[in-house]
């Protein structure tokens, strides 16, 4: 029956779809059979999975299909070369190919192809240009990385770097130089450096658990936002919210990079349960190690200002708003508007509108309606 | 001429990085990355969430990967390519400060290790599968028979259900992902077993 066939499916974890398959099946244009078939390969790729979401949900199947034939460095034509081959004509074939091949005319599609690589691939010097950047910015952010650490004890036990299940356990994050990944406990009240290691894992006990986890889905809904992570907290606003997907197999652990997020998440989620001295407490403790947190200097700024308690909640608003312009900027002072407002202070409150309107910000409209 | 480029099309992804490690040609990572290109862009699509940005990544990506496969010993391209390319869209988020998280560094494009996971299922009986399918949650099991054994599509599967398109594609990512687990586990536990008599 078709029950080995199963298997292989659940086994199929490298068949990738093609720029045409893709195209035809978001484009809606296949048969049934043909999209189950396409539906399987999806279903058996992350990156085929992951690429069809992101053209479906954020781009056009025309430019993916654009891209696709950009980087075409042959086009062969492979119905004229099967024919040659299928009637074996051996040397004789292959002399008679090469020489048709190299007559004009015989296939424009060819011509093009040549003409097409020609023009899109780099020239060397910016191709150097390029590379040279990339290598310089990535040795700059390990000199930096390696400045910034300092290694205060290494404890033996895998178990202490599972993320705390309640609010007196440490949380804990993990960075990766070349060489090892180290798990860093943020909560610990000890300051001077920007993060403090509690625990150095070599790669051998640890990278391919957290390199495993970090390869299952971290977020389902996208990182990057256009919008700031405020809005899954305002009413009518855009939503967002990541989604963790922690693998069943080991339920305490989560992927790396998400456990930072992961302690965000949790005082986000005290704010919106009203548990608002349990929120300060997480952002609160965040920041005492990370002072220039702009997140957690945005949410305690926004717990005070749901607590009533505008002028504290002024002080950490402005600093959310200073440390990082592009991200907190147009929250932060959107809030501080209704600080303002409500402390009676009706020309800050319209001066910080106008930057708003000015900048276009997505709150620009809500805040004039504020002041006027 | 015409004859290298028919040939160059054939070769597998393997051996178009051997060459290019050999000849240092860019003519075979180009033939390499246009296999996948709509594949990173699409992918650079879902985390930076607009056009021009991901083009210019899939640009990025296609620079970085001439630079890296130089050295770079790869055994499963477009596995480490997915693994390079969301590394890429993270730093690209970092740098325009749109995602806050711990620095991290660029050493973690190692392929990912689903080799083991691949062999134990290469193990599994079908008959311990097909049982295993029965232990899945209702909603999961339909769905899994009906896409895997009765070889129907999405668009299929929801006009004989009640699951809209969007439930029957998670109720297949999540059975899938369970069975796999359980046959995991399975497999440990035989493997466990096994060591327990012998011992």
């Amino acid at each position: 029956m078709q029950n080995s066939e199963l298997k292989n499916e659940l086994l199929g974890a490298h068949k990738e779809v093609s720029a045409k398959e893709l195209k035809d099946y978001l484009d809606g244009n296949l048969s049934n059979s043909k999209a189950r078939a396409v539906e399987a390969k999806l279903n058996s790729s992350d990156f085929s999975s992951d690429a069809a979401d992101g053209i479906k949900t954020y781009g056009t199947v025309a430019s993916a299909a654009a891209i696709s034939h950009k980087y075409a460095s042959s086009t062969l034509n492979t119905p004229l070369l099967l024919t040659f081959s299928s009637v074996s004509l051996g040397i004789l074939g292959v002399w008679a190919f090469m020489h048709f091949s190299n007559e004009e005319g015989i296939s424009s599609e060819n011509n093009f192809a040549e003409t097409t690589q020609e023009q899109t691939t780099l020239t060397p010097t910016a191709e150097d240009k390029k590379a040279s950047y990339v290598e310089e910015e990535l040795n700059e952010k390990q000199e930096k990385a390696g400045k910034t650490l300092q290694i205060i004890n290494i404890p033996e036990t895998p178990e202490a770097n599972k993320i705390g299940a309640q609010e007196s356990d440490p949380i804990l994050f993990s960075i990766e130089t070349e060489h090892e990944i180290f798990t860093l406990n943020p909560l610990e009240k000890k300051k001077g450096k920007l993060f403090q290691i509690s625990e150095k894992a070599t790669l051998k006990t640890q990278s391919a658990r957290i390199r495993h986890y970090r390869n299952y889905k971290l977020v389902d809904q996208g990182i990057g936002i256009d919008e700031s992570l405020l809005h899954p907290i305002i009413e009518g606003t855009p939503a967002f919210k990541e989604t963790i997907v922690i693998n069943p197999k080991y339920p305490g652990w989560v992927p790396a990079d998400s456990i930072y997020r992961v302690s965000i998440n949790e005082g986000i989620d005290w704010i919106i349960s009203k548990d608002y001295a349990k929120a300060k407490m997480r952002f609160k403790r965040l920041l005492e190690n990370t002072p220039k947190d702009l997140s957690s200097s945005f949410y305690l700024g926004y717990t005070y200002y749901l607590e009533g308690k505008h002028e504290q909640a002024l002080t950490y608003l402005q600093m959310a708003e200073i440390h990082v312009i592009q991200t907190f900027d147009h929250d932060a002072r959107f809030l501080e508007i209704k600080c303002y407002l409500n402390l009676g202070r009706d020309e800050d409150a319209l001066k910080e509108a106008l930057y708003l309107k000015n900048a276009d910000s997505f709150y620009a409209e809500k805040a004039m309606e504020l002041v006027e | 001429m015409k004859l290298f480029k028919t040939h160059i099309s054939k070769l597998s992804d393997i051996e178009l990085i051997k060459a290019y490690q050999k000849e240092n040609a860019q003519k075979f990572t180009a033939e390499l990355f246009s296999r996948y290109a709509h594949l990173v862009f699409g992918v650079s699509l879902k985390y930076l969430k607009s056009e021009p940005e991901a083009k210019d990544l899939t640009q990025n990506v296609y620079t970085v990967i001439q630079k890296k496969l130089k050295t770079h010993e790869v055994t499963n391209f477009s596995s480490w390519l997915h693994q390079l390319t969301k590394n890429e869209c993270l730093m690209e988020l970092r740098r325009n400060k749109r995602i806050e998280l711990v620095p991290l560094t660029e050493n973690n494009l190692e392929e990912e290790d689903s080799h083991i996971d691949e062999k134990i299922l290469l193990e599994t009986k079908i008959e311990t599968l097909l049982k295993e399918l029965e232990n899945l949650k209702p909603a999961q099991k339909e769905c899994m028979k009906l896409f895997y054994l009765k070889k129907m599509s999405y668009r299929e599967i929801t006009s004989s259900t009640p699951y809209s398109e969007k439930e029957v594609k998670s109720y297949i990512q999540n059975g899938k992902r369970n069975l796999k687990n359980q046959l995991i586990h399975h497999a440990e536990f035989r493997t466990e077993e096994r060591a327990t008599r012998s011992a």
